[in-house]
């Protein structure tokens, strides 16, 4: 259903664009485009806010989704149509500019619409998250920052909902898992906080290289402080919560599982070593030997079974059997732990071994394996000149 | 082997700064952000000419420079005062410019094109009504110098007060910048005018004229407004790095801790030739629009930047746009430059000497303060983020050994195409060449790469009407375009394209490897890289070593070509 604009707004001088006597990237618009910003600026410009002008938004984010003002206008245009018509007599008392009820699911749906899979556009998203914070001050009444009701828990599950739709069609838009950040954050119910991490675990089994996924586990578990202790250490930059020993052995489990099914996928390997190191730092600027020592033996634990996989990985290539070709991530996994313990020179020379082999099997970043193996090399010599007490040695 | 189509690359930038097909409607709020790439890739092309007079430009492409720096200077906003809390609105307002104590500016900067109609700031005589949505974008503002710059533009016209304060007015407590500052009335603002000084043509008007030396109040607003809802989102990293680099390109070098030296060795020369001190004007008091030059860390709080910036760190090492968010290319560039910029970089380069893990430093401390609980002595664990970051950003270039079979009946080949994704298992795409590159590039770090094989990946990525599209036979934007030539003139700086590594045991491992007929059925790859493959490669790397221009750690931190900072720099000296 297209719109006459020009009967609608017979009253309205329609503003050309002008770029002056020499426009630069001048784009050929289509003359609908034109039409309806010529009228667009007028309205604009006069800041008449009607159900007209918001019709004219309409038409003009078809055309264009991308223009942030029209669609803070659209957004003013609802404000002012619902305060015109009295919906919310209680939140004017608290001085809240708010939408009406009707309006905010119109235009959620008009959102989706638009094309909610639309990656580069910011502003879809925006807009969303705009109409929900009306919808969640106006939902039960509460007023943000006030526990939230099984309300807004609602609101927020069904948002979640549509995200996960979006998410079906394109599973790694960085929008949409942003989007569902937000939303969780916002609400900071323990209970989404919780199935968040649920959410990822289905999306990593559904794609286990949708790295996105990991890193909102990551965020459900850190963020929603579910089995963490708190990181009292400023020396880490990951944060202020990490995971308590038990969690950490949990996930690092868990990521190990993950590495099992693809061991070429990146994410999981990462996931493990990040949760790993996560307790090692934390261990380490504790400064208390007996949090160190357990730490350090889980390390240890996982450098055991990585290389047990590895065994496996190069005897099933031997044999004939199955051919993978080498496993990159497993490598440099197993690398980044072994690294860990400087004064242990036999992991120190598997170390340099690995990256030896990784020169050759990883030649695009030779240059950077080179480099790495170097390190442990200086750093091995120079402990041979310089010989310390190793009050860690197992 | 994929030759640079420099000739094709010139008329597609040219052509694009003139007509643009209707598929980029959807960039009509940031046109401003395609003429910026446009001028910066025919200044990386060299096309445009130098203010040191190394030529008249190109032949091959006419660009109207003053015609755009007209355009451009149409998009700048008239900004409106704002009372502090030590002034009070009844009492006649801000007299703006004048104290800066009272009143601050608010909207200053640039929009990113004319989708509003004429404004005031083009009209500048209609001072009565001031356009209720009008507003400046920080990230229009930034390729607005840069782009003004470029085209050797004096940059007199710019509003620099009114920007830098726009700049303060847009970082929240957390660190981090709202993008959007709006220059309509509001309540409790007033609307001022500039007015015409000494020397100014009252004829053609001011406000974008000459002489930005009068700024009076008109009349304070009474708009009954509508209580606005705030309007606070995406406040993430892009904005954080137009606002770091608008800061930087504005704010007194000598006063800053960027600890560049290429750059303050530049401005100690440049100042010999200003007769004119920031401080004194030359009209009388009353009239007289005072410099009130804050120092740098006056206009932004550069702590709770950094700290909003390290927030960002995602558990892989690399940057997310916000907190929490996963590590992306694109906001990992935004981040380093920025910390580039602010001259935080250096305590992560410094600490790159040695490989003392956490565990050596932890025994040792131990050894020293027997019996005390460990403290650590700096804020941040520096060593550890940065091998995180370099590890994250290598680890970015295909070929992704992540399928099996992947090299077989393929040898590796030096000169295989090897793009970079933005993120763990997704698609190469020529831009992130750009924000992973030079992020390495800032680290100093971009040998790691293999630059050959990435030139190779961005070269086949040329497209036949010039440009370059986002994969291998995509058709050209205008931003993969633009970000695959500033890759390139990294890579001519960078020693990424450059041998193997300097390493006494190394000299040939890794250079010249043969196949080794022995190891079959190991599938292991072969490299095949001949002696005289060499050869080829000087003359590609001449090619386009030749053909464009160099960017240094700053430039790539700015997005811009070198020669073009010293016009900035003089500019912002001499203006008040």
């Amino acid at each position: 259903m297209t719109m006459d604009i020009p009967t609608i707004f017979a009253d309205i001088e329609p503003t050309p664009q002008d770029d002056g006597p020499e426009p630069v990237c001048a784009i050929s618009y289509s003359p609908e485009f034109v039409e309806a910003h010529d009228y667009l600026r007028s309205v604009v410009k006069i800041d008449e806010r009607s159900e007209r002008a918001f019709d004219l938004t309409t038409v003009c984010l078809k055309l264009n989704p991308a223009n942030y003002t029209v669609w803070h206008f659209r957004r003013r245009c609802l404000i002012a149509l619902t305060a015109a018509s009295h919906a919310s007599d209680r939140l004017r008392d608290a001085n809240l500019p708010t939408i009406d009820l009707a309006s905010i699911e119109k235009d959620l749906d008009f959102a989706d619409r638009l094309g909610g899979t639309n990656p580069k556009n910011y502003q879809l998203w925006y807009h969303r998250r705009a109409l929900l914070e009306c919808l969640l001050r106006v939902s039960d009444g509460n007023l943000p920052g006030e526990e939230s009701s099984s309300g807004i828990v609602k609101i927020a599950r069904k948002e979640l909902e549509y995200v996960d739709k979006i998410l079906g069609d394109d599973s790694k838009n960085y929008h949409a898992w942003s989007h569902r950040q937000w939303i969780i954050r916002t609400v900071n119910n323990s209970d989404l906080w919780v199935s968040e991490v649920d959410y990822s675990h289905s999306k990593i089994l559904s794609d286990p290289r949708n790295n996105s996924a990991w890193n909102q586990r990551w965020f459900a578990l850190h963020e929603g402080q579910i089995s963490t202790r708190s990181n009292s250490s400023k020396a880490s930059y990951r944060g202020k919560s990490i995971l308590s020993l038990e969690k950490a052995n949990d996930e690092a489990n868990y990521a190990l599982c993950g590495a099992k099914v693809d061991p070429f996928n990146e994410s999981p390997w990462r996931y493990l070593i990040s949760v790993l190191t996560e307790q090692w730092r934390f261990a380490q600027n504790s400064g208390d030997a007996g949090e160190v020592s357990i730490v350090s033996a889980l390390l240890r634990e996982y450098v055991r079974k990585i290389r047990e996989m590895k065994q496996f990985w190069d005897e099933q290539q031997s044999s004939g059997n199955e051919s993978h070709g080498p496993c990159v991530s497993m490598m440099s996994a197993l690398v980044d732990l072994l690294e860990i313990f400087t004064n242990d020179e036999v992991f120190m020379n598997e170390a340099m071994i690995l990256l030896d082999d990784l020169v050759e099997e990883d030649p695009v970043r030779r240059k950077y394996w080179k480099k790495r193996k170097r390190a442990i090399r200086d750093l091995l010599r120079k402990k041979k000149r310089e010989p310390e007490v190793d009050l860690y040695a197992k | 082997m994929h030759k640079f189509e420099r000739l094709r690359h010139v008329r597609y930038f040219s052509s694009s700064l003139r007509n643009l097909p209707s598929a980029y409607s959807s960039a009509d709020t940031n046109r401003l952000t395609l003429v910026h790439f446009c001028v910066q890739a025919l200044d990386i092309l060299g096309v445009l000419p130098c203010d040191d007079g190394d030529g008249d430009g190109d032949a091959e492409a006419y660009v109207d420079r003053e015609g755009i720096i007209e355009w451009i200077y149409g998009l700048q906003t008239l900004p409106t005062t704002r009372p502090t809390s030590a002034s009070n609105a009844d009492d006649g307002g801000c007299e703006g410019g004048h104290d800066m104590s009272r009143c601050h500016f608010v909207g200053g900067g640039f929009k990113g094109g004319t989708y509003l109609g004429p404004l005031s700031a083009i009209d500048a005589k209609d001072t009565t009504r001031r356009h209720p949505y009008d507003h400046s974008h920080l990230a229009m503002t930034y390729v607005a110098i840069c782009t003004l710059a470029a085209l050797g533009d004096d940059l007199s016209r710019i509003d620099k007060t009114a920007i830098l304060d726009t700049l303060r007015s847009l970082q929240k407590e957390d660190g981090s910048f709202r993008a959007v500052s709006p220059a309509g009335a509001s309540k409790g603002g007033t609307r001022g005018v500039w007015m015409a000084g000494v020397g100014c043509d009252e004829a053609e008007g001011c406000c974008g004229g000459r002489n930005l030396c009068h700024w009076r109040v008109d009349r304070v607003g009474t708009d009954q407004d509508v209580e606005e809802m705030e309007e606070d989102d995406d406040c993430d990293l892009r904005f954080m790095y137009t606002a770091i680099v608008v800061w930087y390109l504005l704010t007194n070098p000598d006063d800053r801790n960027d600890g560049d030296d290429e750059e303050n060795g530049h401005d100690r020369r440049d100042n010999e030739d200003d007769g004119q001190s920031n401080n004194v004007c030359s009209s009388s008091s009353d009239e007289c629009h005072k410099s009130n030059t804050p120092k740098p860390d006056e206009i932004i709080n550069i702590q709770a930047a950094k700290s909003y910036i390290l927030k960002c760190i995602s558990h892989e090492g690399s940057l997310g746009l916000t907190p929490g968010r996963e590590g992306h290319g694109g906001s990992t560039f935004c981040g380093i430059a920025s910390l580039h910029l602010l001259g935080v970089l250096d305590d992560l380069l410094a600490s790159s000497g040695g490989n003392e893990s956490d565990h050596d430093v932890a025994a040792s401390r131990k050894n020293s303060h027997e019996g005390e609980s460990i403290k650590t002595n700096s804020n941040f664990d520096w060593k550890a983020w940065k091998k995180d970051l370099i590890r994250w950003c290598v680890m970015r270039q295909y070929p992704l050994p992540s399928t099996r079979n992947q090299f077989e009946n393929n040898g590796y080949h030096p000169s295989t195409p090897a793009g970079m994704q933005g993120r763990p298992n997704k698609l190469e795409d020529t831009c992130y060449s750009y924000w992973i590159g030079g992020t390495l590039h800032l680290l100093s770090s971009s040998h790691l790469l293999d630059g050959w094989a990435l030139r190779e990946y961005v070269l086949k990525c040329q497209s036949p009407y010039g440009g370059f599209g986002k994969v291998v036979g995509a058709m050209p934007d205008l931003l993969h375009s633009f970000y695959s030539l500033a890759w390139l003139a990294i890579s001519r700086e960078g020693s990424c394209c450059e041998g193997e590594d300097d390493d006494e045991e190394d000299t040939e491992e890794g250079c010249v490897g043969v196949c080794d007929d022995e190891n079959e059925g190991s599938n292991k790859n072969q490299m095949k890289k001949k002696k005289g493959d060499v050869h080829e490669y000087d003359d590609v790397r001449k090619q386009v070593v030749q053909s464009i221009n160099q960017f240094s750690k700053l430039d790539c931190a700015l997005g811009m070509c070198a020669k073009r900072r010293k016009i900035i720099r003089k500019a912002f000296r001499i203006m008040r």
